[in-house]
């Protein structure tokens, strides 16, 4: 298969550019506008000020005039550091580099710090394998639950298209198609952990139980647990509908074809049927559907994590943007992009032997 | 010309029927499935309510009323909606009253002192603490020889026919009062608040705790120091007397602190709180009180008095009208259709000018979006080639990117840009979401052309000599466009959730949005306060998910009407 190769070759080419682009381009918005200055500038001022304060200190008396000129020196040299006194496409083209190259650099904003539970500065990457698994055991566990009833379920409903149950599914899909899952995780904390008090109402907790997760496993597993249920509960109510919907349709979609009719009237078992002639043709959009979802959990959920207070990637994120801590948000956004990039990759490769379209023709 | 024009005319008018009659039809398939039906009634109520707000929406909206101070004093904070009453939960209710004359006017010849009074009367029928007395005074006229202002006195005569003197204060004129003509008005608002300051703690105390001290028995007057003591008992039984002048000193904080349960209420339980001191004895350390609300009838009165009026003639200005407007408000623990928030927004206004601006930003992205990935994904089907490759790459880009963080990162940098201009901010966030948006329909579109370009009839308008825009324009788009309006309505809660998604976060445009209103909600600050009162989260909420189901449904229904698989057999 020579085809074959050339083809993943090109898909592996054009998803790393893509991959190389994002990061750029996020880099050239934040140096761009200005934004990310903001911040090197206050850390630039209180380390003057500090320099300042200490000279002042000093026991033999420094001249006013040698003073100012000690400052500017100290604050020239600052702004060598920080690469402030460089046009702005040097410090994006930079940044870029160094971010490609795997070298994350530093935070030096504390509430970036803050959301792992660290003190500033700290390498970012410190910060991010802080947060990643926060969101691991939240997002991605209520991905997975959520995907495996969807496949359980689903195609069984598709089946019975048109009875009570599918009716029920549909309206359930359509309802929270509309519902947003962080106005659902409001109500559900106004209801389950204010008013009845059966859940915690923040996640904050989880930083510790996760830090010393070793001295007591069991114990720690099972505080992270009911941590994580009410979020975890949330979302698998919110995202089932339109996964039941969305493989719904993929089944209905084959189960109309001219092959399953024929295979019917041929008199196959209905089995014999959904295993050979639908799933086979499900299968690489569901697949599609599952992996991307489950990369795309890994970044985090900015707004369901603020709404239920939990320290993860989506927090993180939110944090960095908002301090404009270029070195975090340009880290987060490599490493999340180049997540889904390669699940995409992972998917071209498995759709090869899912496929037989694309494995022969 | 006439006669060139004519028929030109006829032929539009005729596709114009046509394409009506089209539409009818259309429309009453939409209505033949359940889905469809709830959607068209659901989105003909949103459209009617969008369009009755923002027809009725004041100009400056969020400057002169949503954010605008004056206003939001007047108003209880986090409290329910007025309608919470008839399901029987307990209430103080909520009375506002604005006048313009005085209820009562004298000139006292005797002092040259002209006295005016404005009263209001407040029932208080379950023993519920109201939220707050307000007084606001705008245009207050004064004295322009002396440049002096009234002194005034704000009363409340309890159910127990005690009048409290709550406040005592004179209105200072400055050199900067700024004054309505020459009738001297001062032109802005008098708040008269039961302030730390202000607040005659004294009088008020002295009657409550005496009240408490005679109905308990355990009042008595020591002979030698000519002084009232209470006998208080502690928690464990421990006996504690007390003088008056002490108890009210120790209450002060409490008092003005918390007035309201105080001038509303009767001490019903007073407890020393003892330390043991070196010596072995015990020392006060404070006093534990707790009030219960009076009910019953109620009075407010604002006496004004302008000293020095040495004649009638002086005296009749001020006898008819001395403030221009009188506000006298009792804050309720119920408040408006919709109840407020912590800042005291009258929430019922939010959630109705908001109807407008979900409805807009849904709609316009969808059909913007809609419209560029329609033109972008047939174009890069239809020509192929380096056109298509170049269309192929930058969906991949964007396909890949982490659109949430993307969009908070630009919505904050324009911000940070342009910190005070609403408009230019809500176009932003739409601009943003257009331009990440067309992507997965452009993909849909490609490959419907690539099918289609390959179709018989295409090839024979292209042996006919038709060109590409021709066959574009007459045989393929009209082919897509179905299933462009049915992913184009179904894209509309999309932007609607993406949009109240961002406000959440504290991306805020200026005008007021349901999102904006959950945003509050989710801060620090309000967080555990918020989270208790369902009046707050739910109605937004729920108006967000009732718009986007609307569309859900009309799209579902719309699907099936593109898509005959989806049809029940």
């Amino acid at each position: 298969m020579p085809g074959v190769g050339r083809v993943l070759l090109r898909r592996a080419i054009a998803l790393g550019i893509a991959l190389v682009l994002i990061v750029s381009l996020t880099a050239i918005i934040m140096e761009g506008t200005g934004y990310s200055i903001k911040v090197l500038k206050a850390i630039i001022d209180s380390n003057v000020r500090a320099y300042y304060q200490q000279l002042r200190q000093r026991p033999q008396a420094i001249n006013q005039t040698e003073l100012e000129r000690l400052v500017n020196e100290y604050r020239s040299r600052l702004e060598e550091i920080y690469g402030i006194n460089k046009p702005w496409y040097v410090r994006a083209g930079r940044l870029i580099w160094t971010i490609l190259s795997f070298d994350f650099s530093y935070t030096y904003s504390d509430e970036v710090a803050g959301v792992a539970g660290l003190q500033a500065p700290v390498p970012v990457s410190n910060v991010i394998m802080a947060c990643l698994p926060r969101t691991i055991v939240m997002l991605t566990i209520a991905q997975i639950i959520v995907v495996m009833i969807a496949l359980l379920f689903a195609p069984s409903i598709a089946y019975k298209h048109g009875s009570l149950l599918d009716r029920a599914v549909v309206t359930y899909a359509a309802l929270f198609n509309a519902i947003p899952v962080w106005w659902l995780g409001m109500v559900f904390i106004q209801l389950f952990s204010f008013s009845l008090g059966i859940f915690p109402n923040t996640g904050r907790p989880i930083i510790a139980y996760i830090n010393r997760f070793w001295q007591d496993p069991f114990i720690n597993l099972m505080k992270i647990a009911y941590h994580a249920s009410l979020p975890i509960i949330t979302i698998v109510i919110a995202f089932l509908g339109s996964w039941f919907y969305s493989i719904r349709a993929m089944v209905l979609r084959v189960v109309r074809e001219d092959f399953v009719m024929v295979a019917k009237a041929k008199g196959l078992p209905d089995r014999l049927i959904s295993r050979r002639y639908i799933l086979r043709v499900v299968a690489p959009p569901v697949t599609t559907s599952v992996i991307l979802s489950l990369a795309y959990s890994i970044g985090g959920f900015i707004i369901t994590e603020s709404v239920f207070d939990w320290p993860g990637m989506g927090s993180l994120y939110y944090a960095a943007i908002v301090s404009a801590d270029v070195a975090t948000v340009l880290a987060l956004t490599y490493v999340t992009t180049a997540v889904y990039v390669t699940a995409r990759f992972i998917l071209e490769v498995l759709y090869i032997y899912l496929d037989p379209r694309v494995r022969l023709g | 010309m006439a006669q060139v024009t004519r028929p030109y005319e006829v032929t539009f008018r005729q596709k114009f029927v046509q394409k009506l009659r089209e539409l009818k039809g259309t429309l009453r398939e939409v209505w033949s499935y359940g889905t469809g039906r709830a959607g068209l009634v659901l989105l003909v109520i949103l459209v009617s309510i969008s369009i009755y707000a923002a027809l009725t929406m004041p100009p400056n909206f969020v400057d002169n009323y949503w954010d605008n101070i004056g206003v939001l004093v007047e108003n209880p904070d986090v409290v329910p909606p007025e309608w919470t009453k008839y399901f029987g939960v307990p209430y103080a209710p909520h009375v506002a009253v604005v006048k313009d004359e005085p209820d009562a006017a004298q000139y006292l010849t005797r002092t040259y002192i002209v006295q005016v009074n404005y009263t209001l009367k407040y029932t208080l029928e379950h023993p519920v603490f109201p939220k707050g007395i307000l007084v606001r005074l705008r245009g207050i006229l004064i004295d322009r020889q002396r440049m002096q202002g009234p002194r005034y006195k704000l009363y409340l005569r309890r159910p127990d026919d005690i009048m409290l003197l709550l406040v005592k204060d004179a209105i200072k004129i400055t050199s900067n009062t700024s004054l309505v003509d020459s009738r001297a008005y001062v032109n802005s608002y008098y708040d008269i608040l039961l302030s730390e300051q202000k607040l005659n703690y004294i009088d008020i105390l002295k009657y409550l705790i005496t009240n408490y001290a005679k109905k308990e028995g355990i009042l008595y007057l020591n002979e030698t120091s000519g002084q009232y003591y209470i006998k208080l008992t502690s928690a464990d039984g421990k006996e504690f007397d007390i003088d008056l002048g002490t108890a009210i000193s120790l209450l002060k904080k409490e008092v003005t602190l918390n007035p309201i349960s105080y001038i509303f209420g009767d001490i019903v339980d007073m407890k020393p709180i003892l330390e043991s001191s070196t010596e072995g004895g015990y020392k006060l350390s404070g006093i534990q009180v707790l009030t219960r609300p009076l009910t019953g009838k109620y009075e407010l009165t604002l006496e004004l008095n302008y000293i020095g009026i040495m004649t009638h003639i002086d005296a009749k200005n001020y006898l008819e009208r001395p403030v221009l407007e009188t506000k006298m408000i009792f804050k309720g623990t119920i408040f408006g259709l919709m109840g407020t928030d912590s800042e005291g927004h009258d929430l019922a206004l939010g959630l109705l000018y908001g109807f407008p601006v979900a409805m807009s930003i849904g709609l316009v992205v969808a059909v913007i979006t809609s419209i560029i990935g329609l033109l972008v994904g047939t174009v890069s089907g239809y020509y192929g080639g380096i056109v298509d490759e170049v269309v192929q790459r930058i969906i991949d880009v964007m396909g890949n990117i982490p659109l949430l963080p993307i969009l908070i990162l630009l919505a904050n940098i324009v911000i940070a840009l342009f910190p005070n201009n609403p408009v230019l901010i809500l176009l932003t966030i739409l601009l943003i979401l257009v331009v990440f948006g067309w992507g997965g329909l452009a993909i849909i579109t490609r490959s419907m052309t690539l099918s289609i370009k390959e179709e018989p009839y295409v090839e024979a308008a292209k042996a006919l000599g038709s060109g590409n825009r021709r066959i574009l324009f007459k045989h393929i788009i009209p082919q897509i466009i179905p299933y462009i309006v049915a992913s184009m309505v179904f894209s509309v809660p999309n932007a609607i959730l993406t949009e109240a998604g961002l406000s959440v976060i504290g991306i805020r445009h200026g005008l007021p949005t349901w999102g904006a209103i959950l945003a509050s909600a989710n801060t620090p600050q309000t967080r555990a306060v918020a989270m208790r009162s369902w009046w707050w989260i739910i109605p937004p909420g729920l108006l967000i998910s009732i718009t986007s189901l609307a569309f859900v449904l009309l799209g579902m229904a719309l699907e099936k009407i593109v898509e005959p698989r989806f049809r029940t057999a």
